[in-house]
């Protein structure tokens, strides 16, 4: 009885998590169609949805992948086991809502084995993680995702800009528009034929805990339909706030360029999932908005965004790693069950105070769009510098004013 | 579990060779299409569609390799 209370609640905060990875990837597919307009945002994000369910129930191969070569949990005891999965996701969940409060576009996948990770070296100490396996599955990916999508970006940006640089702008805005949804749209497919499957994979896992079901077994339909309507969920309530950064914030878009890096990440993505890379579609999509930004000479990346995004996806691992453990410790203290419902009883507390705080400065689709504005002193940075350069042009360093105000005078005086 | 560096670099290559190629190659056929469609020599129209037509096919074609590549084909 105790054991299936358990099983229970770590498929109900899986779910959760599908939900938080759902709404906190919106922005990967559809950021740079709502920024240009080329979609308005709530049907940009139902067809998102839409295209996650469909996504999520086209392959099953990364969730048989999921937490093998990263953690290794055999000979744990079936409770034990399922704990560490909780623990994982509460950390995983928690580090989602909080990048998203902040608007910071970051990976879910890397906050699902941080927050495994953080639990099992709590569980099991050091020796339970395989570090081999994460530096290949999980490091190295991460460094190479935006090189990668940002050079393929940049490349696709580039050649199209030089193909259509006669295009007139009613031309230009029309014809993307049908290339932008289309590519948006795939997208999403890729979205949802990868990330829905990790949480099948965390589902699966706890099930084979429990004994319900057998290593060998095929996934079930209820979880697949269960994980895929929790995606879809999520990616229709939007994560505006990611949204407004990645369409707005990092480089203002135009529609070529909008198409070129959702073509980019969409094939990226559909590729590495084939081959079993696992590029984190957040950090793909990232890098092809940044390449793109670059490949245009009439728009500037904003580094500032781009610095803080960088910190994020920097910490992601070992900040989701260390609630995972704090939750594990906590859940010590009380049982596997009461700890269980300890944990779940946090998160739920966390989550609700981090959207109260966001109510504070609502981001949603009537303001998803408007213009990026930079905080107070970044700009007055900016606006220094360019009056630095303005007096530069009109008086160089070289030549301070004073002497050349008294000079004047002087020969004013002589003469 | 030691890193398989031979293995990473070949994934890594793939995935670089076909993002190139159809994350560059299609955004820059339907740049070309686009661009016929607004031009007025004769023949573009039909040339324009076709070549949008063409980058439909190939997004759905990477789809298909992609998603049913193993039962259909083995790769």
């Amino acid at each position: 009885m105790q054991e299936l209370a358990i099983l229970a609640i770590v498929v109900i905060v899986a779910l959760a998590f599908d939900f938080t990875n759902g709404f906190h990837d919106t922005a990967n597919a559809m950021a740079p169609s709502v920024a240009t307009g080329a979609l308005k945002p709530k049907p940009a994000v139902a067809l998102s949805a839409v295209l996650n369910l469909v996504g999520a129930f086209l392959s099953i191969e990364v969730a048989k992948t999921v937490g093998s070569g990263i953690v290794d949990l055999t000979g744990v005891d079936g409770e034990s086991l399922m704990l560490i999965v909780l623990c994982g996701l509460t950390g995983a969940i928690v580090w989602n809502v909080l990048t998203w409060l902040f608007g910071l576009p970051s990976s879910s996948s890397h906050a699902l084995f941080g927050g495994l990770i953080g639990a099992t070296i709590a569980a099991l100490g050091v020796t339970g993680v395989l570090w081999g396996g994460v530096a290949q599955k999980i490091l190295i990916p991460a460094l190479l995702a935006p090189v990668i999508a940002g050079l393929v970006a940049f490349c696709g940006t580039w050649l199209v800009q030089r193909v259509t640089a006669n295009l007139s702008e009613r031309g230009e805005k029309r014809g993307f528009r049908m290339g932008q949804i289309g590519a948006a749209s795939l997208m999403s497919l890729a979205h949802g034929t990868n990330d829905a499957q990790k949480t099948m994979g965390v589902i699966f896992l706890a099930l084979v805990a429990h004994g319900s079901l057998d290593p060998d077994a095929d996934m079930p339909l209820w979880v697949r339909v269960v994980c895929a309507v929790a995606i879809a969920a999520g990616t229709y309530m939007g994560g505006w706030r990611v949204i407004r950064t990645l369409g707005k914030g990092i480089v203002d878009i135009s529609p070529r360029q909008g198409m070129s890096a959702d073509f980019s990440s969409a094939s990226i993505i559909l590729t590495s999932s084939h081959l079993g890379l696992p590029l984190s579609t957040t950090h793909v999509a990232s890098g092809s908005v940044i390449g793109s930004g670059l490949a245009r000479t009439d728009a500037k990346v904003r580094w500032s965004v781009a610095r803080r995004m960088l910190i994020a996806w920097l910490i992601t691992l070992p900040a989701s790693g260390a609630i995972g453990a704090l939750c594990f410790v906590i859940a010590g203290l009380f049982g596997h069950l009461w700890g269980s419902i300890v944990v779940t009883a946090l998160l739920i507390a966390a989550c609700a105070a981090m959207w109260l705080r966001s109510r504070m400065s609502h981001v949603g689709s009537h303001n998803v769009t408007e213009e990026w504005e930079q905080p107070k002193k970044e700009r007055k940075r900016e606006i220094d510098r360019e009056l630095s350069a303005v007096a530069s042009h009109v008086a160089p360093v070289s030549r301070p004013r004073k002497r050349k105000k008294r000079k004047h005078r002087r020969e004013g005086g002589t003469a | 579990m030691g890193i398989d560096f031979g293995a990473l670099a070949i994934a890594i290559a793939s995935v670089l060779g076909v993002g190139l190629l159809l994350g560059a190659g299609i955004p820059l056929i339907y740049g070309v299409g686009i661009r016929s469609l607004e031009s007025e020599r004769p023949g573009s129209t039909l040339l324009g569609r076709s070549l949008l037509g063409l980058c439909v096919l190939l997004a759905l074609a990477g789809i298909v390799v992609i998603v049913f590549g193993k039962q259909l084909f083995g790769i």
